[in-house]
C-alpha cells in the first residue's frame, strides 16, 4: 500500500468522524470584542466582591460567634480598637508576683484571665 | 498591522480567525473525545484568550499553526482538571470508574474504514495527533512540531510509525 493510499484512507477516517459534526457559527462562539472585556473583569471583580465580604463578616463576628447588626458594626470596630490598645498591661510587680491584665478575646485571640506569675519564671523568659 | 486586527492581538484578525473556524472547531474536537459541547467550550476558552491578549500571536508561525497550539493548550489544561473532577466524583462513588463513554462502529462503514477506525484509536496519542495534523489538517512535520511543543525530528518519528501501525492494520484486512 503506497503512501498516498494509506493518507487517504486517514484522511476519509476524519472527514468520517469529524466532518459529520455541526460546527457551530463563529459569531457565537468567540466573544466580541466588548464580550472579552468584560470577561476580563468578571474575575478580578469576583475576587474583590469576596475579599470585601470576607471583610465584613469578620469584622461584625463578635469573640463568641454570633454576629453583630451590620449598623453597629462600626461602633463594634472602635470598642474592639480601644479595648486592645489599652488593655494589655504589665502591672508593677510585686514581692513575689507578677499579673498580667488581659481584655476580653477579640478576633480570635483567646480569653487570658488574669495570671500570677513566679517571679523567678518571668526573669528566665528574659 | 491588521485594519480589523483584535484590540489585544493586533496581529490577529477577526476574519482569519472566522476563516479558521470550522478547521479549529474539529481539532478541538478530535482532542475533547468527538464532544461537541466539549469542544465548543474549549473553542470559546481559546477565543478569549486571544480577545484578551494572554495569547498573543508574534507572527513567528502561521496564525491556522499558532492557533491550533493555542486550542491544543487549552483542551490539555481543561482534561487534566476534567481527570481530577472524575477522580474525585469516583472517589466519592458518585460515578462508576467503568463507565467511560462508548462509540458505537457505524453499522454501515466497511471492513477497511472500521480497520482504520480501530488502528486510528489503537496509536499512542502523540502519533495519532501527528497523523491527524499531517494527513488530514494539512500541516507540515516543521508545523505540527510547533503545534505540539515538540521538535521535528520527534513528529517525523511519530508520524512514521503511526504509518507502520495503520498500514500492518489495514494489510492484515486485506490479506484476511
Amino acid at each position: 500500500m503506497t503512501d498516498d493510499e494509506l493518507l487517504r484512507h486517514v484522511r476519509e477516517h476524519y472527514a468520517r468522524t469529524l466532518e459529520t459534526v455541526p460546527v457551530p457559527p463563529f459569531d457565537t462562539v468567540a466573544p466580541g470584542e466588548a464580550g472579552a472585556r468584560a470577561a476580563r473583569w468578571r474575575w478580578p471583580a469576583a475576587a474583590a466582591g469576596l475579599a470585601a465580604a470576607l471583610l465584613l463578616a469578620v469584622l461584625v463576628t463578635r469573640h463568641d460567634g454570633t454576629s453583630a447588626p451590620p449598623d453597629a458594626a462600626d461602633a463594634e470596630v472602635a470598642r474592639l480598637m480601644a479595648d486592645l490598645t489599652s488593655s494589655t498591661r504589665w502591672q508593677a510587680p510585686s514581692d513575689r508576683a507578677l499579673t498580667v491584665a488581659a481584655g476580653p478575646s477579640y478576633l480570635g485571640v483567646p480569653d487570658l484571665k488574669p495570671k500570677t506569675y513566679d517571679p523567678d519564671e518571668v526573669t528566665s523568659w528574659l | 498591522m491588521l485594519d480589523d486586527g483584535l484590540a489585544n492581538n493586533p496581529r490577529v484578525s477577526r476574519r482569519a480567525l472566522a476563516a479558521l473556524h470550522a478547521e479549529s472547531f474539529r481539532w478541538a474536537l478530535s482532542l475533547c473525545a468527538h464532544q461537541p459541547a466539549e469542544a465548543e467550550d474549549v473553542m470559546q476558552h481559546a477565543y478569549l484568550l486571544l480577545m484578551e491578549g494572554r495569547a498573543r500571536f508574534d507572527g513567528r508561525s502561521t496564525l491556522k499553526t499558532w492557533l491550533f497550539g493555542v486550542v491544543r493548550n487549552v483542551a490539555r489544561r481543561r482534561h487534566r482538571r476534567l481527570r481530577l473532577d472524575l477522580a474525585l466524583a469516583t472517589r466519592l462513588g458518585t460515578r462508576d470508574a467503568d463507565a467511560e463513554p462508548t462509540t458505537e462502529p457505524d453499522a454501515d462503514a466497511d471492513a477497511t474504514a472500521l480497520a482504520v477506525r480501530r488502528a486510528i484509536a489503537g496509536l499512542p496519542g502523540r502519533q495519532r495527533e501527528v497523523l491527524q495534523l499531517v494527513a488530514y489538517a494539512d500541516l507540515t512535520l516543521e508545523q505540527a512540531a510547533e503545534v505540539l511543543g515538540v521538535s521535528v525530528g520527534s513528529v517525523r518519528t511519530h508520524y512514521h510509525r503511526a504509518k507502520l501501525a495503520l498500514r500492518g492494520a489495514l494489510e492484515n484486512v486485506h490479506d484476511g
